[in-house]
């Protein structure tokens, strides 16, 4: 019975031996500490808000998604940007963007205070109301107020907004977490008319101006 | 207290590519890359492999004696030339550390000697950029605690993470309680160094690669072996991408290689629509993919892939090109002035050039928002072959059924390639071909009606070539056979076939001068089924004269020769004849054109004036590739242009480069010029104003019949173009890549009597392209492109007013994961990211945005 054990040692002797399985390396540092480190950050996120709209401008909530790039500056100090495209649902759908600039301040451990400045713009197929259509319009004119309100709107103007985000490091180049977030956003609005000025070729349009002010709660993945 | 030097190392080199060669190219290796890496990753990127020098002896510079004690790390960079024969030719100071540590880098330079760099199997000169590192020694004293301890033995090997390329010539510093031990890795990536018994932890530094840390446990008089990934730092370790300096044969030409095709912002990874960023182009709309380049309609510039044009070149006509990116090695571009080789267009051309397959295991798989693809390449050695199999399926109708439930969009695209032979003789085999489909429930019926055909568009192409060399002659020849069709709402159906040999040589008479001639010739045949009225309309636009079928028959000669009297010379003097033929007429084109450049300067700046004349001639096209109706009778006549350009160009350090152009454009005459503007008689007809309360009166129908619209399209016109073109340029695979391009054109038209703008007339242009790679193997992109407006007509007159300007500012960022086999790239990709308003015509805007996130495993 020993003569299978001595023939397996025999072929055992004579295969070359297996190569060492690959290694990779441990951690440098801990993953709280790397996530400290100066560097690029990216982030992708979804957004809820919900929109308050003034003078019977627009409301409703808005489904966003973002995108933010930036970069740690020290272990206290971000300078981020944000991109963000919401969508309002519904029968009178509507489309939302922003893009800020958002210097960000670590409160706490994980805790982040980001007060932001940008451009923020609507995209409103049909607002539901009839297009106002002064007499005589022979060039682009802009309401006094919104009311009446435009029957759509293409336009952007300046957005503010402060942001209080909750971070988890869940690894070397990740993290994640909750925000909540509130701005406030004043659109110059245009809508065509369908036709021009035929002697200077510009299209004649009626501009308002619109309010709004949003609140809202939000999930970001952070890469770095 | 003793010096160590460090053996990491970085090299950066850009290839001096012969004088008979076209290709331009630069690598990137990193510390000491063996050749076998080397030409794996060149295969994988160029079709003519360069493989970069490899280091014959170690390139380690020992501490100069009597330097003085370092506290911290000491980097010196040099430029090294290294020649033909793989000896260092010079050795220039880039970075210096100090006196003696610059004089020990720049003579120990010179001892280093090199397998020599090879670019399409030849040795090729080569600068590399060499980086000695001085670091502090350990304090530890090793000797002495190495003789009170027993020892064993670590044997390792290093390798990077995804490309399991060797790591050579790393620092490997093993630390026990007590005693560091250290060594460097061979060319190989192996070591061993003798070790302390106990738990030791291993810490390992190369060029180019993230610091390793590992824990070993060795015991006395054994042998422990090992092996290390280390993770590169580098975005792509599979990817080597040459730039560098090129044979320079062509007066207005624009070559896009590596990440330029594929990660530049807002073209959705798409090599085609980069071209849309390059000056003398102006998009029709920023969506639309078809260039007016240098004042003409689309339908005049070529879209070709590998010389022969693509009957239908984006899918849906503005979504991705019908080719996989990755099988794309290059794109050139011309916006005038080509040669001879190129007949059958009087505009520019973007001719995307394929590459051979890989000459190891490649599989590539991507997948974003709208579709999914793949590529696998392998060496297929039981032919002694190269093959490569690729395609695409495209769902942008899952996106679009969101907002409009009652359509479907869909695609798909394959491509299929053998390479076989070698470098006096070889062959390809290349299969190709592309269906778009869109879907729709009439209007008439609900939604929840079937889905009816609107629109199909197919093609498919066999292209075989065979290639040789015999003495001082260089043949290739090409047959392509092909099948198109096209289909709209079931009632119209187009149908071709079509046959196109093609042969060209080369021959070097003299020194200084070689002769190019060729041949080329197609036949095609088309048929249309059309069940409603029109049938007539589309047969003549075939040439059929009214007939459903209709045959062509086109060919032609060409002889060019490219003529270097003195070095600094270089003439091109040649010309094409083409006979075409159709059911109803036959037309003959003679095009005489010459191509001149002067090197000014070999010294840096490298300088050259360049400029070119021609004449150029096409049948009548469509605005855009249409499969089975791309050319159209030209019994009223071919389309004539006079070419001229003038140029200068700069080849600055740091792989900059500018590129000045001027020209100006005859064209007479000119038929299918996409026109869109109304006449001053239709704007006339506009109501201005309207009462309160009532709705304005809708403006006088335009004819919009098909004889008309055929009219106005056939109409002899003439037209001028001029202007001004600059693109400044750097091209880097390591650094900040990216260029900024202005154009200042005016395109005309001759209308009663009057030079008019042309619709799509839009004097100035700019684009700025930027790519910044990042630490962490992270890429951000930027793209701004600003567009003047285009004219428009008011009661004035045609043209004398114009739209607003666009802006349009594009994003992309990309992230490369490296697992220990494979890679993993991840990007977002923002078009038009401020929305933009876009406004087409006067009243009518298009605000948009386009995101998408991806997926891209390399394996």
């Amino acid at each position: 019975m020993i003569i299978p054990w001595v023939v397996w040692g025999v072929i055992s002797a004579a295969i070359p031996g297996e190569p060492p399985e690959a290694q990779t390396s441990l951690a440098t540092e801990s993953d709280d500490v790397a996530w400290l480190a100066p560097g690029l950050r990216v982030a992708l996120g979804y957004d809820f808000d919900a929109l308050f709209g003034v003078g019977g401008t627009p409301s409703g909530g808005v489904h966003s998604v973002l995108l933010r790039v930036g970069a740690r500056l020290d272990d206290r100090w971000s300078l981020l940007s944000t991109l963000r495209y919401g969508v309002r649902f519904g029968e009178s759908s509507a489309m939302r963007y922003s893009t800020t600039v958002e210097p960000t301040l670590d409160l706490l451990e994980h805790l982040t205070l980001s007060l932001g400045l940008g451009l923020g713009g609507f995209v409103v197929p049909d607002t539901g109301e009839p297009t106002p259509d002064p007499v005589g319009l022979l060039n682009t004119l802009t309401l006094p107020d919104s009311d009446p309100l435009l029957g759509r709107c293409i336009g952007a103007g300046v957005i503010a907004l402060i942001r209080l985000e909750y971070t988890f490091v869940v690894g070397p180049s990740s993290a994640m977490g909750p925000s909540l977030h509130a701005d406030a956003q004043w659109t110059g609005c245009s809508e065509s008319l369908g036709r021009t000025n035929v002697d200077t070729g510009e299209a004649i349009k009626l501009r308002q101006y619109w309010e709004h002010y949003s609140a809202g709660v939000g999930w970001i993945f952070w890469w770095r | 207290m003793a010096l160590r030097p460090s053996l990491a190392a970085t090299f950066i080199a850009g290839a001096m590519v012969g004088p008979s060669q076209v290709l331009a190219d630069t690598f990137t290796s990193t510390t000491g890359t063996s050749t076998s890496a080397s030409s794996r990753s060149a295969s994988a990127t160029t079709a003519v492999a360069l493989v970069p020098p490899r280091p014959l002896t170690s390139p380690v510079i020992a501490r100069p004696p009597h330097a003085p004690v370092l506290t911290s790390t000491l980097a010196v960079t040099v430029r090294i030339r290294v020649d033909t024969d793989g000896e260092v030719e010079r050795v220039e100071l880039i970075r210096g550390a100090g006196a003696p540590f610059d004089a020990a880098v720049l003579e120990g330079a010179t001892t280093f000697r090199f397998e020599p760099a090879r670019y399409g199997g030849r040795p090729v000169p080569v600068d590399i950029h060499f980086t000695q590192r001085f670091e502090p020694a350990s304090p530890a004293a090793l000797a002495p605690v190495l003789a009170q301890r027993p020892l064993g033995l670590l044997r390792g090997s290093l390798r990077a993470k995804g490309s399991h390329r060797p790591v050579a010539f790393a620092n490997v510093d093993v630390h026990s309680s007590g005693a560091d031990s250290s060594t460097s890795s061979d060319a190989r990536g192996d070591f061993e160094l003798s070790v302390p018994e106990g738990l030791s932890e291993v810490h390992i530094a190369a060029g180019g690669f993230e610091t390793f840390r590992q824990e070993v446990e060795i015991r006395a008089g054994e042998e422990v072996a090992v092996s290390y990934l280390l993770e590169p730092a580098s975005r792509n370790p599979f990817e080597v991408i040459v730039t560098g300096k090129r044979n320079r044969t062509q007066v207005a030409e624009t070559r896009l290689r590596g990440r330029e095709l594929t990660e530049v912002p807002g073209t959705f990874g798409d090599p085609f629509r980069v071209v849309n960023a390059l000056p003398g182009v102006v998009p029709m709309m920023s969506l639309l993919p078809f260039p007016v380049v240098r004042g003409s309609s689309p339908g005049n510039t070529g879209f070709l892939l590998d010389g022969v044009r693509v009957p239908l070149l984006f899918h849906l006509l503005t979504g991705p090109s019908v080719v996989h990116p990755e099988l794309l090695d290059e794109i050139v571009f011309f916006p005038g002035a080509f040669p001879v080789e190129y007949g059958g267009y009087t505009a520019g051309i973007v001719d995307g050039k394929t590459r051979t397959g890989p000459s190891e295991r490649k599989i590539d798989v991507d997948l974003n928002l709208f579709q999914i693809g793949a590529l696998l390449g392998a060496p297929i050695d039981w032919i002694d072959a190269r093959g490569s199999v690729s395609g695409r399926i495209g769902y942008p109708g899952l996106l679009m059924s969101l907002a409009s439930p009652r359509t479907s969009l869909s695609y798909w695209d394959y491509q299929v390639r053998l390479d076989g032979g070698g470098e006096r003789s070889g062959y390809t085999v290349f299969f190709f071909g592309a269906r778009d489909a869109f879907d729709a429930i009439p209007a008439a019926l609900p939604d929840t009606a079937e889905l009816e055909p609107v629109m199909r568009l197919e093609f498919h192409r066999l292209d075989l070539r065979y290639r040789h060399r015999v003495g001082a002659l260089r043949g290739s020849y090409l047959l392509t056979l092909g099948t198109d069709s096209s289909l709209a709402q079931e009632s119209a159906q187009l149908t071709s076939w079509s046959l196109a040999p093609q042969a060209r040589f080369e021959l070097a008479v003299l020194p200084g001068l070689d002769l190019r001639f060729g041949l080329d010739a197609l036949a095609k045949t088309s048929d249309v089924i059309l069940e409603a009225s029109g049938q007539d309309d589309i047969g003549g636009l075939l040439g059929a004269g009214g007939a459903p079928e209709s045959t062509l028959y086109s060919g032609g000669v060409l002889l060019e020769a490219l003529w270097a009297p003195s070095e600094r010379w270089l003439i091109r003097p040649g010309a094409r004849l083409d006979v075409f033929h159709n059911t109803d007429s036959a037309r003959v084109a003679l095009d005489p054109r010459v191509l001149a450049r002067y090197r000014v300067s070999d010294d840096a700046p490298e300088v050259w004036i360049k400029g070119g004349i021609g004449l150029y001639h096409q049948p009548p096209r469509f605005a855009v590739p249409v499969p089975g109706l791309d050319q159209i009778a030209f019994d009223r006549g071919l389309l004539e242009a006079l070419q001229t350009t003038l140029g200068a160009e700069l080849v600055l350090p740091e792989r900059w480069s500018v590129d000045l152009q001027a020209y100006f454009n005859w064209m007479d005459p000119i038929f299918y010029d996409v026109q869109i503007n109304p006449a001053v008689g239709e704007v006339e007809a506009q109501p201005p104003t309207a009462e309160p309360g009532i709705a304005p009166p809708e403006p006088p129908q335009q004819n919009n019949g098909l004889d008309d619209r055929l009219d106005q399209l056939l109409t002899k016109a003439t037209g001028r173009a001029y202007g001004v073109e600059i693109l400044v340029r750097r091209q880097s695979t390591s650094g900040v890549s990216g260029w900024i391009s202005y154009t200042l054109s005016r395109s005309e038209r001759l209308r009663e009597g009057a030079w008019t703008t042309f619709d799509f007339d839009r004097p100035h242009v700019l684009n700025l392209v930027l790519a910044i790679p990042l630490p962490r193997r992270w890429n951000l992109g930027f793209r701004v492109q600003v567009l003047a407006g285009r004219p428009i007509t008011t009661t004035s007159g045609l043209a004398t007013s114009r739209t607003s300007p666009f802006v349009r500012f594009d994003l992309r960022i990309d992230k490369t994961v490296i697992w220990n086999d494979w890679l993993l790239d991840f990007y977002v990709d923002v078009s038009n990211a401020m929305l933009a308003v876009e406004e087409l015509a006067p009243g009518t805007e298009f605000p948009y945005v386009l995101p998408t996130v991806g997926f891209r495993g390399m394996f």
